[in-house]
């Protein structure tokens, strides 16, 4: 096979291994941080060292039963799913109306929905900081929901715009002619068939932030102290592998949710 | 669903900046009646459309139907039924959902819906469809379920935009048929757009011809193939020949031969030859028919019929058609044979100029 017959204008396997070499390696690049932090989670030690000489579970234990991790774990998936909620919504929203929209000013707002992807993270936070003290946000929920929303709106508008770039504005103008209004023409024909990028973009929300560290480092606090500014903090102060634990145990989460959503779009294409 | 509404448009006007894509078309259109809207590409046939069903907001003009005028009136409170060139049929719906679409819309009954979607569908002969998806139909189904779907809520007015034009030559021809007896039988107001001559002469009741945003001529297909109002119309409507002609005094001439014509057309610059109106001169013909003579230039077998292109003594080419019958073949001698023909006074239409 590595060699097999090619005419001319084929190339073989063999002509092309660098190829699968250089994607190999970039493919292990990618995944190797979670080979060094999981195995570290479970270990028995209590320095970070790699390899690992006895296994346990002892920091996920330390990690599960300490009403601190747990108050965070619980923020961060609160905040989390919040986020997603709001952003997907208002992304969705934001997506359609600048499609369907005639405006010379549309394009300048596209520019305005996206700028969050584009202003460095730190600026945004500095900024909500100074805006928050003023409103009394810091260190709440609801400020640290508002901050991630304004940094997932723009995934879900780039995922929702991408898919309603490919859709046929035949289908709402049909729904509309048999006696849909332009919001029912879009809720009953446009949003079922542009679902998987609504649920991408979805994804997309609650990921960004369940990861989001500068954001929560600054405006989360008190009871309402995130999983990543825990960890952040935790780096600084006591270094041992529960910050290992807590990682694999993110990722846990991450895999599972996309799991299901991948098992979600099957079940819809099955039908 | 008889009983239902003309539409009558005054008017109206779409600019695009400097573009006028409508310029001040006025259209009656009766109660029950089949109204094509033909032109060619670009003649603004679809913007025409599209401002009746609300989606294209008009510079000027209005549009009312049983006196009330549209203007504020949303698309999706108009109650005109559409059928697209490309179906437009909902994809994550299946055949029976789609049709039952508008009835949902309109929070019909649950046993209301299944009947009606029912009774659509038997219309269109697809009932045994109906939990199709989509995707399965051919062309021709998706259509027929377009139509199903937009008839299924007795819209007041019924409005297609070449409906036909992405189906092959054969079920283009059947399913004109089929519109027409589904709207003889509905009796259901209908605009018809399309680009195809024949198709418009078929199955219409009246066809406005549209050109340059404005319309050209209105009348019934015999009208507009006997007695087209000018050049354009005369070129787009069925074949012909169009040759020039001179104005002596009150009478026209063709290359100095003066014209027996039964209807004259102020300013008329071309007489229009249908080629099968052209007949073998034969004595006895004088009173009523122009003569012309030429030599045979060549001839085309077309199956049923022959089409012979002719050189008139004066220069000018001219096309006759002829059934490929016996009687005809013998009578047709070979290239260069010389010929004379005959015209009815009442086929010698004289036509002014129109900007095509
Ligand atoms: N939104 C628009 N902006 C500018 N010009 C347009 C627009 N829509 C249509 N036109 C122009 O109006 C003319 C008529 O178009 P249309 O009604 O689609 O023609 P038809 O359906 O007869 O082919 C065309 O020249 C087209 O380019
Ligand atoms: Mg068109």
């Amino acid at each position: 096979m590595l060699q097999g017959n090619a005419t001319d204008t084929q190339i073989t396997h063999l002509q092309r291994l660098w190829l699968y070499i250089l994607c190999g390696l970039i493919l292990i690049y990618l995944v190797f941080p979670i080979f060094i932090v999981v195995p570290l989670s479970f270990s028995d030690s209590r320095f970070m060292r790699f390899p690992p000489k006895d296994w346990s579970l002892r920091w996920y234990i330390n990690f599960l039963t300490s009403p601190e991790w747990r108050a965070a774990i619980w923020v961060s998936l609160r905040a989390a799913v919040y986020t997603t909620l709001l952003a997907t919504p208002l992304g969705v929203a934001a997506a359609w109306g600048l499609a369907r929209s005639r405006l010379p000013a549309a394009r300048a707002l596209v520019l305005a929905v996206i700028s969050p992807l584009i202003v460095p993270v730190i600026i945004t936070a500095i900024g909500l900081f100074y805006l928050y003290a003023r409103l009394n946000l810091v260190h709440t929920m609801t400020g640290i929901v508002l901050a991630h929303t304004c940094l997932a709106i723009p995934f879900v508008f780039v995922t929702v715009s991408s898919a309603l770039s490919h859709f046929d504005i035949g289908y709402e103008r049909a729904a509309r002619s048999l006696g849909a209004s332009q919001l029912r023409a879009f809720m009953t024909v446009t949003l079922p068939q542009i679902s998987p990028a609504v649920m991408s973009g979805a994804l997309f929300a609650f990921f960004t932030s369940l990861d989001e560290v500068v954001i929560s480092s600054i405006i989360s606090g008190g009871e309402n102290t995130t999983l990543t500014k825990k960890m952040f903090s935790g780096l600084r102060d006591e270094l041992d592998p529960t910050i290992a634990a807590v990682s694999s145990f993110l990722i846990g989460i991450s895999l599972v949710i996309l799991l299901l959503a991948v098992l979600m779009s099957k079940g819809r294409n099955d039908d | 669903m008889n009983g239902s509404t003309g539409l009558s448009i005054s008017g109206l006007s779409k600019h695009y900046g400097s573009f006028r894509a409508l310029d001040a078309i006025d259209l009656a259109i009766g109660a029950g009646e089949f109204m094509t809207l033909l032109g060619p590409s670009g003649s603004g046939k679809t913007t025409l459309l599209m401002t009746i069903a609300g989606f294209t907001r008009p510079t000027k003009g209005h549009i009312r139907i049983a006196g009330r005028d549209l203007a504020a009136v949303p698309p999706h409170k108009r109650n005109f039924g559409m059928v697209f060139q490309h179906y437009s049929l909902f994809p994550h719906l299946n055949v029976a959902e789609n049709v039952a679409y508008p009835l949902r819309m309109r929070r019909m009954s649950r046993t209301d819906t299944e009947q009606r979607v029912a009774h659509a569908l038997d219309l269109v002969q697809l009932r045994h469809l109906s939990d199709q998806r989509v995707g399965n139909l051919s062309g021709g189904q998706k259509q027929r379920i377009a139509l199903a779907r937009a008839i299924v809520f007795e819209p007041d007015v019924l409005l297609m935009d070449e409906p036909l034009s992405a189906l092959d030559k054969n079920l283009r021809e059947q399913m004109q048929f089929e519109i027409r007896s589904l709207h003889d039988r509905l009796g259901i107001t209908t605009v018809y757009v399309t680009h195809d001559q024949r198709e418009a002469l078929t199955m219409s009741d009246r066809i406005a011809v549209i050109n340059h945003g404005r319309i050209a001529q209105l009348g019934t297909p015999t009208d507009l193939y006997n007695r087209p109002a000018d050049s354009f119309v005369a070129e787009f409507l069925g074949e012909s020949t169009l040759l020039p002609i001179e104005r002596s005094g009150v009478d026209y001439t063709l290359s100095g031969q003066p014209l027996r014509h039964d209807h004259s057309a102020p300013d008329a610059r071309y007489l229009m030859v249908r080629p099968e109106k052209l007949e073998f001169w034969e004595p006895g013909l004088e009173p009523t028919h122009n003569r012309f003579n030429g030599t045979i230039e060549q001839k085309v077998f077309q199956g049923d019929s022959l089409q012979i292109r002719i050189r008139l003594a004066s220069g000018q080419q001219i096309v006759m058609r002829r059934p490929a019958r016996r009687t005809v073949l013998d009578r047709i001698g070979e290239g260069g044979a010389e010929i004379a023909l005959a015209l009815h006074s009442d086929d010698t239409v004289l036509v002014p100029d129109g900007a095509a």
